[in-house]
């Protein structure tokens, strides 16, 4: 038996990040690196900074001090795997032989055009992510259209591929979103974000406030996603079920700082520090 | 190199090595209560044996296979592979590499199956190949050859097993173990709640993995199946310390 392929090449690097509102609000010197096709969870209380961190990374808060590298160069490789989607994408704003971009060293400008072409977001509340005034087709062909597709009927047909994909009635295309209820809104902002085929996906509480009969497929959803698409994916919730069915590894914070870090089993049957201890032990299995 | 063949026919290298290990808890919120679980724990595990650990229940068995699964921490010692072309030592393996580890090469079957809600037995068996990339008409297939030998009723792979019965639930537990073909299978009592027929069936599984020789290391509480299937076995007694491995014809000397 030969030795596996274990080494994963680094996607994002996030180094010594610190964004302070207050003494012990915000995060405190983050420091951790994400590899590709790794689900990282970030878990903790409201309140430990977990969202700060994220709006840092996903390019939308800058931070007081450190940085966030994204290594691009890796992509050109499986760029094929994109296929006849990779025609249509105009990636001026984006320099294409750019192995690494500094997120907050690069303009604005760039920045957008990373969030863009690259990067994804998935909002816990579907209506920061969605524009509810126009249709489902027009808000999963948005992101397309801004890459440089522009004909209707490509558009459309892509938008009910991905409403069926994400087990949404192909017939409501034409329908606003604020016809649709929470967990429907919720699958349609994912169909709009991973239509592009984003390498990396930022989550913040995915799964929030829906249903706990709905959270159930948006997870089994997720999962199966994650997985066709080889998705790179920072997600953070405040829910240790949520972790443990979607995350490979974990990140604990409490007040601004990570506590403990590592395998997801490892974190959660296996805890070392005494705050994800009691985390884990303060929850309620039914 | 002839002679050396002909002298000692299985002087293969082990696949796995342990050596020293340990495993203490520090529970904060019992006052820094700490618990030795693990003490000096030294094994090897050969391609094409199955170990079975043995000693009673609260020894560390299951502790043990946990800390060969990621699942656990490792303080204290070494847990190492061989490969054909080198070695792996899984105390310093970070965390991004387990998946890749645990997706190709170490392969676990719990007592209990985690319970994916919404998501049908198939779909839960066939896991394991999807995550490799295999075809999924192939892994569907290859699942549910496996259900029928497990004696799942076929009406019962299209749902969900958070409904099922202990004993279906272990099938597809054991389904979803065995049909990714791990190099080294960590079973922890795949047959406690089974029916003979079907714990023959798993034991034939057991017999399969070997022939392709994978390296097993398991749990098994029930003597009969013990006895089938242990090529050696490792009691681990109070000393938290393994004895050296004794065969399974001197069972007899374990309670």
């Amino acid at each position: 038996m030969k030795k596996p392929a274990l080494e994963r090449p680094v996607l994002l690097d996030v180094q010594d990040i610190t964004r302070l509102y207050g003494p012990g609000k915000g995060c405190e010197a983050i420091d951790f690196q994400l590899h590709a096709g790794e689900v990282l969870g970030i878990v903790g209380e409201s309140g430990s900074g977990k969202s700060t961190l994220l709006r840092v990374l996903a390019g939308m808060e800058a931070p007081d001090a450190g940085r966030v590298v994204y290594r691009r160069a890796i992509h050109e490789s499986e760029a094929a795997r994109a296929g006849a989607g990779e025609d249509v994408l105009d990636k001026g704003e984006l320099e294409r032989d750019e192995a690494e971009l500094d997120l907050y060293a690069i303009g604005e400008a760039r920045r957008r055009a990373l969030l863009r072409l690259e990067w994804g977001l998935v909002h816990q509340n579907p209506r920061d992510g969605l524009r509810m005034g126009v249709s489902a087709g027009a808000n999963i062909g948005e992101r397309l259209m801004a890459q440089g597709q522009r004909h209707y009927g490509q558009l459309r047909a892509t938008g009910q591929e991905w409403m069926r994909q994400v087990e949404l009635d192909p017939g409501r295309i034409d329908d606003a979103p604020r016809t649709f209820s929470g967990g429907m809104q919720q699958r349609l902002q994912i169909a709009r974000t991973l239509v592009t085929r984003p390498r990396l996906v930022f989550m913040d509480e995915p799964t929030g406030g829906l249903d706990v009969s709905v959270q159930a497929r948006l997870l089994d959803m997720l999962r199966t996603l994650v997985r066709q698409l080889g998705l790179s994916v920072v997600l953070v919730t405040h829910d240790l079920a949520v972790a443990r069915l979607l995350a490979h590894r974990l990140m604990v914070m409490r007040r601004g700082q990570v506590v403990e870090a590592g395998l997801t089993d490892q974190i959660l049957d296996d805890p070392q520090h005494a705050y994800t201890q009691l985390l884990v032990s303060s929850v309620l299995t039914p | 190199m002839l002679s050396e063949t002909s002298a000692s026919p299985k002087r293969a290298r082990p696949r796995l090595t342990v050596d020293g290990l340990h495993k203490r808890f520090l529970l904060h919120g019992q006052g820094g209560l700490e618990i030795d679980v693990m003490r000096d724990l030294s094994l090897t595990l050969d391609a094409g044996e199955c170990l079975v650990l043995a000693g009673r229940s609260g020894i560390g068995k299951s502790t043990l296979l946990k800390m060969l699964h990621g699942d656990y921490r490792i303080d204290r010692g070494h847990i190492r592979l061989h490969f054909e072309d080198g070695e792996l030592d899984l105390e310093t393996l970070p965390a991004y590499a387990w998946h890749g580890l645990r997706r190709d090469v170490i392969g676990y079957v719990s007592q209990f199956l985690r319970v994916v809600p919404r998501v049908a037995a198939v779909d839960v068996v066939m896991e394991p190949l999807l995550a490799r990339g295999a075809d999924e008409n192939e892994a569907r297939q290859r699942a549910e050859t496996l259900l029928a030998r497990l004696n799942l009723p076929e009406r019962l792979w299209q749902l969900p097993p958070g409904t099922f019965s202990g004993g279906e639930q272990q099938r597809v537990n054991i389904a979803r173990g065995f049909i990714g073909e791990h190099p080294l299978l960590l079973l922890d009592e795949p047959t406690a709640s089974l029916d003979a027929t079907n714990r023959d069936v798993v034991i034939t599984l057991i017999g399969e993995a070997k022939a392709r020789g994978a390296a097993m290391l398991g749990i098994f509480h029930d003597e009969d199946v013990r006895e089938r299937v242990a090529d050696r076995l490792l009691p681990l007694d109070d000393s938290l310390g393994a004895r050296a491995s004794v065969t399974q014809n001197t069972q007899e000397t374990l309670s």
